[in-house]
């Protein structure tokens, strides 16, 4: 034991009970602990008046992190959020897309600036409180879903890179949600019986509405809703009141046949409804894709795997194309010029295709790919029909593309 | 359980002095004792008798009498204090600590009126000195300082001239006798030459100064004074607000006797009289701030021949005006306090940021961005402070730590994005 210093690790604390028992196992395992707490929004200017939970969760973690006697800092992240993910998210919107925060936060602050300053700190690892499974292989560090299916988190992670797994430990991966509270009563720490965050953590109301309007006034701009053919159905209140696929909320189901919001159209301001079965998908085109797997891009061609298109989706069937993204531009701008999570950033596109149909894929959200338990990486799904772009591949999803088809 | 604790090295004596033996001498003598000093048994008299022998000490630190010195929490309370009953006519220095600062908000100033309303209805006296302060009714006023962090004396003259002739002219004027994170000291025997013509009362914020350094003319002269106990090796809940001009002062906690009525409640008996035990500690020999503005002086030098030679920007905080001995206050180019601090912290070095901290939101300290520091500058802060226990190697074993924790990362990360930026160059045209 003398003359050996423990390995140094750092545990992103949000004052939850999973990041909490991370903390605590890998401090009874032996490490060098060290909790970092970020602070990600100022309460008051994002959320409105309603909330409550920042300064409590930052308390929490401080508490815990006395309770393990661990190191224990609070970074501001505060300026890095707004920026990154924040302004993302109402921009998203705005473009007519839905976006997924916790994914940016993960991509562009967790496993971005807080791993750089983890280095920093000397750490040789940083650990999280995510149920997922990090797997090393001889061909390099996997991503893997967790033991615990119903509170796999793999979707929320796919853009994780190679060199970020490498650095990355995910100690919930092999236990049950339920092993954790019983670990952290066994560890005596205050957040056991602390209930899972729910919505957004910046939007503790839920009202995104309400948020990006404060962002965003142009937001709250209403507009015609039409159908496919153009015929104007009824009038919306704001783009950002809607969301593809969805039904509720439209005040326009016809006797018997229900309408749902099939495109959103930031540049008309224009919500497209229809049926059920023109909400069916069978083709997804995917920006930003990070790929995992061992094969070059080049050679990733109707590639056989399985696909999540929402968190909590059972993966489906599907076929994977990839291809270099030429153009860094996004895909899709708002009217303000604002441009949203759906743009991506170049790097890699491609084309999903699904085997057999399915309904309400939203732009901006994520595509995530699997063979088996293992994670090979995701996209963002792209608007189905992207202007003036020059990519041929992306040009004949214009024409092929699910929404085209049911419009046409 | 075994984790070898680093040897640490306590630099922030400017958040808080360790307590100097004989000041908890003093306050364990306190602790065996029962008796609040308002009873009249003898229990009572024995902790009076406790307060009044700090009293004399503290009043011979500030030259003042010790009916003059009124006991109060700490300095941020003898801040609040003294500039209570002179609110909103008051003009301050800019880059004051937040106690004096934020006395300024529209917060306070509601508070204050709604006091006022109160007092008038209970005190004829208070009502007039309410309509006296009428005359000034502007918000307070910030002051400039210059780069170098001083307190700009032409300004000041220009706008004492200016006020003179529109009638508005401040009750009083608020200045620290030393910058809590730059340890600039500011001219205040010009100040007062300035302010004593026109019958402004000059508030001095001396929470940094006294006790670490002999009363100066100035303090012996100023209508009040704040002085804080565990800056100088007192304890934690102890400090005073010396109260020359009564006319000034209007009390915030009422309700009771103590302190000849201007502030209410029972007194912390035993900081109190580890405050007077550290200060007549101080009176009996001035602590060796020369010792200590050499070790500040290497430890600078070092610092800066690091960051020199790594290639790395580096500036210190009012270092061509006359500072603390014990402070010293500087930023790396691109440098986050917060980061560095926890670098440091898990090496065993205790400092300080620049910045005001709470729940972990971080604002940039106000005194840098008064001197003109930008934003980004200003986050990367670090205050290092020194005091009566602080040992000689410090500068080298600071400076050594200080260039591993904080300036090679700076160095890695600099080399990492140009090589990127180099790899994305090149990228863009292959």
């Amino acid at each position: 034991m003398i003359g050996t210093a423990p390995e140094r690790v750092v545990v992103a604390m949000s004052g939850g009970v999973d990041s909490s028992v991370t903390a605590a196992l890998l401090k009874r395992a032996g490490k060098e602990v060290i909790g970092i707490t970020l602070r990600l929004y100022d309460s008051p200017q994002v959320v409105g008046s309603r909330t409550c939970c920042a300064g409590r969760d930052i308390g929490d973690a401080r508490r815990v992190a006395e309770r393990l006697g661990i190191a224990h800092y609070i970074f501001d992240y505060a300026e890095r959020f707004r920026e990154n993910v924040i302004d993302d998210f109402a921009d998203t919107y705005l473009a007519g897309a839905t976006p997924v925060p916790c994914i940016r936060c993960n991509e562009r602050v967790k496993f971005a600036d807080l791993l750089e300053h983890a280095r920093e700190l000397g750490a040789t690892s940083m650990a999280t409180g995510h149920y997922v499974r990090r797997v090393e292989t001889s061909n390099g560090v996997e991503l893997h879903r967790p033991r615990d299916d119903n509170r796999d988190q793999t979707w929320f992670l796919f853009t994780t890179t190679r060199e970020q797994l490498a650095f990355l430990r995910f100690p919930l991966g092999d236990l049950e949600k339920s092993e954790v509270r019983a670990l952290a009563e066994e560890f005596g720490l205050v957040v056991a019986d602390k209930p899972d965050s729910q919505d957004i953590c910046f939007v503790p109301d839920g009202d995104y509405a309400g948020l990006i309007k404060r962002l965003r006034p142009e937001a709250g701009q209403g507009g015609e809703i039409v159908d496919q053919q153009g015929v104007v159905l009824g009038r919306h209140k704001g783009l950002v009141h809607y969301t593809v696929g969805q039904r509720r909320g439209l005040g326009l189901d016809r006797a018997g046949k229900p309408l749902y919001v099939l495109k959103l159209e930031p540049e008309t301001c224009r919500v497209v409804v229809g049926s059920r079965e023109a909400l069916l998908a069978r083709e997804v085109p995917l920006h930003g894709v990070n790929w995992l797997g061992e094969q070059p891009i080049a050679q990733v061609r109707a590639m056989p795997l399985s696909v999540r298109l929402r968190s909590s989706q059972e993966p489906i069937r599907a076929h994977l194309t990839l291809h270099p993204q030429a153009s860094e531009k996004p895909a899709l701008r708002s009217p303000t010029g604002a441009t949203g999570g759906i743009g991506g950033t170049g790097g890699i596109g491609g084309i999903l295709r699904l085997d057999e149909p399915t309904e309400a894929v939203a732009p901006g959200q994520a595509a995530v790919f699997y063979q088996g338990t293992r994670v090979l990486g995701g996209g963002w799904i792209a608007p189905p029909a992207p202007p003036a772009t020059k990519e041929p591949e992306l040009a004949r999803s214009e024409t092929d593309s699910p929404l085209a088809r049911a419009m046409g | 359980m075994t984790q070898p604790e680093p040897q640490s090295l306590y630099l922030d004596y400017n958040a808080t002095a360790p307590l100097l033996p004989s000041a908890r001498w003093a306050m364990e003598r306190v602790l065996d004792e029962i008796g609040n000093a308002s009873s009249q048994h003898r229990f009572g008299r024995r902790a009076r008798a406790q307060i009044e022998e700090a009293r004399a000490a503290v009043a011979e630190l500030a030259c003042a009498e010790p009916s003059q010195v009124t006991f109060t929490s700490g300095g941020t309370e003898a801040n609040n204090l003294a500039l209570w009953g002179s609110f909103p006519s008051i003009w301050i220095s800019s880059g004051e600590h937040e106690s004096v600062a934020q006395m300024a908000t529209q917060e306070t100033r509601g508070l204050q009126k709604a006091l006022q309303q109160e007092s008038q209805q209970e005190s004829q006296q208070e009502s007039q000195q309410d309509g006296q302060s009428g005359a000034g009714q502007a918000a307070p006023y910030f002051l400039p300082i210059t780069p170098a962090g001083v307190l700009c004396l032409d300004s000041l003259a220009d706008l004492l001239k200016q006020a003179e002739a529109t009638g508005t002219v401040p009750r009083l004027v608020s200045v620290q006798a030393a910058n809590n994170e730059t340890g600039v000291l500011q001219p205040l025997e010009e100040i007062l030459s300035l302010l004593e013509p026109l019958g402004v009362a000059l508030h001095i914020d001396a929470a940094q100064y006294l006790g670490r350094l002999p009363c100066s003319e100035a303090i012996a002269r100023a209508s009040l004074v704040s002085i804080s106990g565990h800056k100088f090796g007192g304890a934690q809940g102890a400090g005073a607000l010396i109260i020359r001009d009564p006319e000034l002062f209007v009390p915030i906690l009422r309700g009771g006797g103590q302190e000849s009525r201007r502030r209410a409640g029972t007194e912390n008996v035993a900081a109190i009289a580890a405050f007077g035990a550290a200060a007549a500690e101080s009176l009996n020999g001035w602590p060796n701030y020369s010792r200590l503005a050499n070790l500040r002086d290497d430890l600078e030098r070092r610092c800066v021949a690091a960051a020199a030679e790594a290639g790395i920007g580096f500036k210190i905080a009012g270092a061509e005006s006359p500072r603390l001995a014990n402070t010293s206050c500087f930023a790396l180019d691109g440098g986050e306090a917060t980061l560095h601090l926890a670098a440091l912290d898990l090496a065993g070095v205790a400092v300080s940021s620049g910045s005001a901290c709470s729940s972990g939101r971080v604002a940039p300290s106000g005194v840098l961005l008064a001197m003109g520091w930008s934003e980004s500058e200003a986050r990367g802060a670090l205050r290092v402070s020194f005091g009566w226990a602080t040992a000689d190697d410090t500068p080298v074993r600071f400076a050594e730590i200080w260039r591993e924790t904080c300036l090679a990362p700076l160095v890695r990360r600099k080399v990492v994005r140009s090589a990127r930026a180099e790899a994305t160059a090149q990228g863009a045209t292959a």
